[in-house]
């Protein structure tokens, strides 16, 4: 009778409520935590991805525009007599232009800064004679730069401290 | 005795009903549970996904940007060639692989290093422009690079 | 007996209550928390995608110099360049949630034609992703390009 008394009397004890509620709060809490830190970090790689992306473009435009002056340079150089040297003076007056004489042509190449670490390498011939086209892109393409300082770690050498 | 039973018929009702109510309670807090940690395996799946297929498809687009030379290959990757390296890059087994080896030398899509999870890539060629194709779980993606 | 089975289950209705009470309002700053990581998540997404698709534009531009030419090159078939909508998987769609906005500029020269394309991506009147790319394209064509 005594046992049946307690069994009915305290069905459900007092603080057995609270213990769920704060287990089901801990829960949804490191759930919504972890959901939130994957899209967070999720999101910042793609803002960084963006970035990316809008510097490589930046650095195309700049190398097409030098490619459209040089092209302007080697039409106005097309006509003259010696179209190698002309253009070679007129090409290396831009910043950051290399030109060197190759058969049937002149070589240019220059660089545009992506970023820190890459540059866009452009290298173009430009023709003489321009029955096929007064130009031909040889390469156009990144390149990683390496920029990191000598990372050889410091290593006591034996020699004195003092 | 009467009044002793109708007692002891109260004392069962508000038992049960509290036990009632307490197992209902259980439910809600379980139920409320199940949808966070749901909604949680949703948007998990979707960023694994959605990354997967994204680092993917940058990561195999980067490499043709520097490449000097390009070579498609049947199984729908490629062979990169760079500052006298080759680098092949395929899909298999729901995985993205590269495996470099010196230019002019003999090179196989076996071993390799694991890049990232993918299903499938394919590049391709279309009027001076590579398309690369790489499919993740449900999510596709593809972008275009032009030839180098 | 009576007295202390009312006692307990006045504590427990109080305690429920009062747990309940807690729960609500713990549990609308949760849906709120998974809500905000839910709407990220699907705003990252379309970037993403946006991302993608500007960058496979600013290649087809970039080997064309024409915007009809690129679009063609990337949906696959002729779209019309002005007030270019698209579905969330950036499918040319009438009425599409996402806007494309197009705009060219042309400096035309003696040697050939330096163009620049601004490509934006719109979401509900937001600005999801914008990129600048150009495209140079002599007269007479280049002999490998």
């Amino acid at each position: 009778m005594n046992k049946k008394k307690r069994f009915f009397g305290s069905t459900v004890g007092v603080g057995y409520i609270s213990m769920m509620l704060i287990f089901t709060v801990i829960c949804l809490t490191i759930l919504a935590v972890l959901s939130f830190q994957a899209v967070y970090s999720n999101d910042r790689v793609s803002s960084r991805s963006e970035r990316f992306t809008q510097e490589y473009y930046d650095a195309d435009m700049a190398a097409k525009r030098t490619l459209a002056q040089l092209d302007g340079i080697a039409l106005e150089c097309a006509e003259s007599f010696s179209f190698e040297e002309n253009f070679i003076s007129g090409a290396e007056e831009l910043p950051g232009i290399t030109a060197a004489r190759v058969p049937g042509g002149v070589r240019a190449d220059y660089s545009a800064r992506i970023n820190d670490r890459q540059r866009l390498y452009v290298s173009v011939v430009f023709y003489g004679d321009t029955a096929a086209g007064r130009y031909e892109v040889l390469q156009w393409r990144s390149v990683t730069e390496d920029n990191s300082p000598d990372s050889t770690p410091a290593v006591w050498d034996g020699s004195d401290l003092v | 005795m009467k009044f002793r039973s109708e007692r002891t018929l109260a004392d069962t009702a508000s038992a049960v009903s509290s036990m009632l109510l307490f197992v209902l309670f259980a439910l809600c807090m379980l139920m409320a549970v199940a949808v966070a940690a749901d909604t949680y395996g949703r948007i998990e799946k979707g960023y694994q996904q959605s990354f997967g297929s994204a680092s993917s498809i940058k990561y195999v687009a980067n490499k043709l940007r520097c490449a000097e030379n390009v070579t498609l290959l049947d199984n729908g990757g490629a062979a990169v060639e760079s500052d006298g390296m080759v680098s092949v890059i395929w899909c298999s087994g729901g995985e993205l692989y590269e495996k470099y080896a010196p230019a002019g030398g003999e090179i196989t899509t076996q071993g390799g290093d694991r890049i990232s999870s993918a299903d499938s890539l394919s590049i391709t060629e279309n009027g001076g422009l590579y398309v690369i194709t790489v499919t993740a779980g449900e999510e596709t993606s593809s972008v275009m690079v032009r030839r180098g | 007996m009576i007295l202390l089975n009312r006692k307990s289950n006045i504590l427990l209705f109080a305690e429920m209550t009062i747990a309940l009470l807690f729960f609500v309002i713990s549990f609308a700053v949760m849906i709120r928390v998974f809500a905000a990581a839910d709407g990220l998540e699907r705003r990252a997404q379309r970037r993403e995608k946006a991302v993608l698709c500007a960058q496979s534009i600013a290649e087809a531009y970039s080997v064309s110099g024409d915007t009809g030419t690129a679009l063609r090159l990337v949906f696959g078939e002729d779209i019309p360049q002005e007030d270019i909508t698209l579905n969330s998987e950036l499918v040319p769609e009438d009425n599409g949630e996402i806007t494309l906005t197009l705009s060219e500029e042309k400096d035309d020269t003696a040697a050939g034609t330096y163009s620049t394309l601004s490509i934006r991506f719109g979401y509900s009147g937001e600005e999801l992703f914008s990129l600048d790319c150009g495209a140079y394209i002599p007269r007479g064509g280049a002999a490998v390009e």
